[in-house]
């Protein structure tokens, strides 16, 4: 299990512990966490599950890949650096203690 | 007052989304679904997709987790299918024999795998459909190096099951009635296109032909004959031929039925206390009685319906996109292609997209392994914005400057 904190829009904190091997859409999805909306149920196709993760794991996180990009340059406000697809994100040990924020809105 | 209790009959993608709409509204009435599978509600895209491949877990299929029915107190049958919907008492029967009140009724009974070529009395051991998680155990354990399947059906469904055989191994034959693969769905440059992926890979598709006979030993398919006298054996047969909506449960009950089950811009059917969504609802799109079966179709439709029994009036309002996986190509499409007049192929380096238009107006996008040009067209078909045709020719034109023209 890999401890990951969910951080809504609004504020509201949820740290929950992940499978490894599940991602980190699959994470919030079985915690019913809002503000990951998943549409597409994890096939990189919906972009509903953008977070911006926390600048401290950045570099930490495996690259996109250029599905992923070009998906999230379309999503609600994006940012370069931070913004990732939760449903991209495989949890594995390494991410022990990860942290992301929703954006305000998904699409 | 009356405590209101909303009846959902089915328990998938369309039925999930609304009553957890409904909980997310803060609708503190009774919720209950009806659900004729053993399975608490599940997403049906893996099904022709990694499920097959036993490389994804049976528990990552679940929409929700089961305690979350507890939490938001939704009621869930399982294993029970709503066989009568008595209006005048607002009752609906249960296969059972129990009877179950609503105050609004919710159907959101989906699509039904179509049999034929096969008929209803048929029951091959060795043919299969793909429509629920039962029939996906049973196909995955089908799927072997070497073994010979036929699928009947170049739509989709049929081509995704194929894209995964072949590259288990097997022997790999597609055959469609029409004149071609995906007739229904896309233009000719995108079956093309996956005509020639399909082949290199080895996997035999017929177009333009069709099952004439089924030759069989006791229960099992053994040869099938097309009418072109094209004779195939086969260890396997999976029917991917379409669905349709079974909407013998709504047309009993006197409700509207036009290319199933008919509602209003509110998602209501001809009774006001009963609406529909997803697969079996059938909706006005530019004149014509439209059914989508996708699951951004069912999700919307569900959250629509919410709103409109939590007593916010709200306006289906049709955003259709839809992707599917066929080896390692993965597309996506917005819009809706029927009806075009034009195609324009727009190649930019490894990337392939095909715009479809009628005269002037751009209607879908079908973009392979190229979410860029997906979420453009996407955007520009929900504006209502179309862009010249010369210049998606232009391959030096970044299309994403087509958002701001006018
Ligand atoms: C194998 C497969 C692959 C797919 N791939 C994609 C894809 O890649 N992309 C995409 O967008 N869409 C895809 N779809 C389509 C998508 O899954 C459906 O459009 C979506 O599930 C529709 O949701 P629904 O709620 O209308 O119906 P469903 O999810 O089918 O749920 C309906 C439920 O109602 C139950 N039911 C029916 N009658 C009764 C009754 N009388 N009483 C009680 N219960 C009843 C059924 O058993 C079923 O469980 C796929 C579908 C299948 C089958
Ligand atoms: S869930 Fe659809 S893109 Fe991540």
């Amino acid at each position: 299990m890999v401890k990951i904190t969910y951080i809504e829009f609004n504020g509201t904190k949820h740290v929950v512990d992940v499978e490894d091997g599940l991602t980190v859409m699959e994470g919030a999805r079985d915690n019913d966490i809002p503000g990951i909306e998943a549409d597409c149920g994890g096939a990189c196709a919906c972009s509903t599950c953008h977070v911006y993760v926390d600048n401290d794991w950045v570099d930490k996180l495996p690259q996109k890949e250029d599905m992923e990009s070009d998906m999230l340059e379309f999503a609600f406000s994006p940012d370069d650096k931070t913004s990732r697809l939760t449903c991209q994100i495989t949890v594995t040990d390494d991410l022990e203690g990860l942290i992301v924020r929703m954006p305000e809105k998904q699409i | 007052m009356m405590i209101e209790k909303i009846v959902i009959i089915g328990g998938g993608q369309a039925s999930i989304s609304c009553a957890s709409q409904l909980r997310s509204l803060g609708f503190n009435g009774e919720i209950c679904m009806v659900c004729e599978e053993n399975y608490y509600p599940y997403q049906r895209p893996p099904l022709s997709k990694k499920f097959l491949t036993g490389h994804f877990h049976e528990e990552r299929l679940l929409l929700k987790k089961i305690d979350y029915y507890k939490t938001n107190n939704i009621q869930v049958l399982l294993s029970k299918k709503a066989t009568k919907i008595d209006r005048d008492n607002k009752k609906v029967h249960l296969q059972s024999g129990e009877k179950i009140d609503y105050t609004k009724l919710v159907i959101a009974i989906g699509s039904k795998a179509k049999k034929a070529p096969l008929s209803d009395s048929d029951n091959y051991s060795n043919a299969f459909y793909l429509r629920n998680l039962h029939d996906a155990r049973i196909l995955k354990n089908q799927l072997h190096t070497g073994k010979k399947i036929l699928i009947i059906g170049g739509g989709y469904l049929g081509l995704e099951v194929a894209s995964i055989c072949s590259s288990f191994g097997m022997h790999t034959t597609v055959v469609e009635g029409a004149e071609r693969i995906l007739k229904r769905v896309a233009g000719e440059p995108t079956a093309a296109y996956f005509r020639e992926i399909f082949s290199i890979r080895g996997v035999k598709i017929i177009e333009n032909d069709f099952v004439k006979k089924i030759n069989n030993i006791e229960s099992e398919v053994t040869n099938v004959e097309l009418a072109s006298g094209r004779l195939i054996d086969v260890d396997a047969l999976l029917v991917a031929t379409g669905g349709y909506p079974e909407v013998d449960l709504a047309k009993d009950a006197q409700l509207q039925i036009e290319n199933g089950i008919k509602v209003n811009e509110r998602l209501e059917t001809s009774d006001p206390s009963i609406y529909a969504a997803g697969d079996c609802a059938s909706f006005n799109h530019k004149g014509r009685c439209l059914r989508l079966e996708s699951v951004g179709n069912a999700i919307d439709q569900g959250q629509t319906v919410a709103l409109n029994i939590a007593g916010n009036r709200t306006n289906f309002n049709a955003k259709p996109w839809f992707w599917t996986e066929q080896f390692d190509q993965k597309l996506q499409i917005a819009g809706i292609c029927d009806g075009f007049t034009d195609i324009i192929e727009r190649k930019v380096k490894d990337k392939v997209s095909f715009w479809y238009y009628k005269e002037e107006i751009l209607l879908a996008v079908d973009s392979f392994n190229d979410p860029y040009s997906y979420m453009i067209g996407k955007r520009l078909i929900e504006e209502k914005k179309s862009p010249k045709k010369e210049i998606l020719r232009d391959i030096n034109f970044d299309i994403k400057d087509a958002l701001s023209l006018k």
